[in-house]
């Protein structure tokens, strides 16, 4: 059997605006991915724990409550912590484009903004399957 | 220390991201997952391996949960594999069963994995019994197997696991629907789910009715009440203790061992016929079926006989 990609959906911290990560998680389940999807309401711990034995190739967070800041940031951290470094991290939801520069810098590898085709997404996801393992870079240091 | 070596040593001391790393090679038929296992295959055969199966929406993973609760009270390290389908069309897969075991995500002593069916039909993931064998050896004492949601005839957990749950809920249907072979009788223990619900008394008198001669223990849970949790989990560790002391696990296990040759064998097999033909003469094959030029059993035997068999 082939290698597949597989990718966690969630959406952290207390928010419970669902609707556009469930259209994400299906958009990509109907693109040949394999998405573990954890539903609202999960904190950075829970996020990481699950990804660990999961060994997904990325994780992706909706987040629409403004603490994207503070919430991408422990989970970077705690993905250091484990030296799960070689995973992704991406987002999406209603993010200004000054905090997508900075969480770019901070080690995420893309934030969807409303209006992006769902397209783009199952391309970008599938992009990562395959070239991880080779990946060591700790995203910090990006 | 050859590298299968070392992972095995990580594994034994139950590194989770070890573990985590080895069922995705085991998942991916990497030639890796080949050699951990075969270092692996003499420490496993402690765990008690456990399917719990039923139609979808009956509550297995809620009560997969509540039953690691228990077993996690009565200090048992546990580990869990989900199976959910493959799209039979896009490949991709919706894995949603971790969602209601989350009260576990934080305590070491639980592992989770999803697993998608990836084109298995039995209600089981191909690889599941790879997935199991690694997380016995990795020293979990019970290994939770939960099939998809499974219909009247997806009976394959029974050849993997010691103790099959099978889970109905009440108004499920009537007495014929439970005359009927397959599902029900693969259980060891029938749970009715979701016993808070009108008519689980019917339905535990119907079930009483047609497996209560056959000794099967009928159980009520309700598992986001914790409902009868307790009872299911003793009644688990009796039938476990029943077949070590029959001294049946020794037959199950040569159950186990043939049925899982038998499908490495059928696999290996047409991956060599394949091989030895090539893909483009099953096509060439399978073109003269769809044009009516021949049936496809005289194809198969005709195959069979260029490949030297």
């Amino acid at each position: 059997m082939a290698k597949k990609p597989r990718v966690l959906i969630a959406k952290i911290g207390l928010d419970g605006h669902d609707r556009g990560v469930k259209i994400v998680a299906r958009a990509l389940r109907d693109g040949g991915i394999e998405v573990i999807y954890l539903g609202i309401h999960n904190t950075p711990e829970e996020i990481v724990s699950a990804a660990m034995q999961e060994d997904v190739d990325a994780i992706g967070l909706s987040v629409h409550s403004a603490a994207h800041m503070t919430l991408f940031k422990e989970v970077l951290r705690l993905l250091r912590q484990r030296r799960a470094t070689g995973m992704v991290l991406f987002g999406g939801g209603i993010i200004p484009e000054e905090d997508i520069r900075a969480l770019k810098k901070l080690g995420a590898k893309e934030i969807f903004t409303p209006g992006r085709p769902r397209q783009e997404i199952i391309e970008f996801v599938k992009s990562l399957s395959g070239s991880r393992r080779q990946k060591t870079k700790r995203p910090a240091s990006r | 220390m050859s590298k299968a070596g070392e992972v095995v040593k990580r594994l034994r001391k139950g590194d989770a991201r070890a573990v985590a790393r080895c069922l995705t090679l085991i998942e991916n038929g990497d030639p890796g997952a080949r050699s951990i296992l075969k270092e692996l295959h003499s420490r496993s055969g402690r765990a008690h391996i456990v399917g719990v199966t039923g139609a979808p929406g009956t509550g297995k993973s809620t009560l997969i949960s509540s039953m690691t609760a228990e077993l996690r009270r009565r200090k048992k390290r546990v580990a869990v594999l989900t199976v959910d389908p493959t799209g039979p069309f896009s490949g991709g897969a919706l894995l949603g069963d971790r969602i209601r075991m989350r009260e576990h995500f934080l305590d070491e002593g639980v592992f989770i994995r999803s697993l998608a069916t990836r084109g298995s039909t039995g209600g089981v993931a191909a690889s599941i019994r790879d997935a199991a064998c690694l997380l016995d050896a990795a020293g979990n004492e019970i290994v939770l197997i939960e099939t998809i949601g499974v219909g009247q005839d997806q009976v394959q957990v029974k050849d993997l696991a010691h103790t099959v749950v099978v889970i109905v809920i009440p108004r499920m249907g009537d007495e014929i629907q439970g005359m009927k072979a397959g599902l029900l009788e693969i259980a060891d223990i029938l749970v009715i789910n979701k016993a808070d619900l009108p008519g689980a008394d019917e339905a535990a008198e119907q079930l009483r009715g047609l497996f209560g001669e056959s000794g099967v223990p009928i159980l009520k849970t309700a598992a986001l009440e914790n409902v009868g949790v307790g009872q299911l989990i003793d009644t688990l560790e009796e039938h476990y203790g029943k077949l070590q002391t029959e001294r049946e696990r020794g037959r199950t296990g040569l159950d186990f061992s043939r049925s899982q040759l038998l499908s490495l064998l059928r696999d290996r097999l047409l991956d060599r016929l394949v091989q030895r033909i090539g893909a483009g003469s099953i096509e060439a094959w399978a073109e003269k079926v769809a044009e009516r030029r021949l049936d496809a059993h005289t194809a198969a035997e005709k195959i069979l006989k260029s490949a030297g068999f």
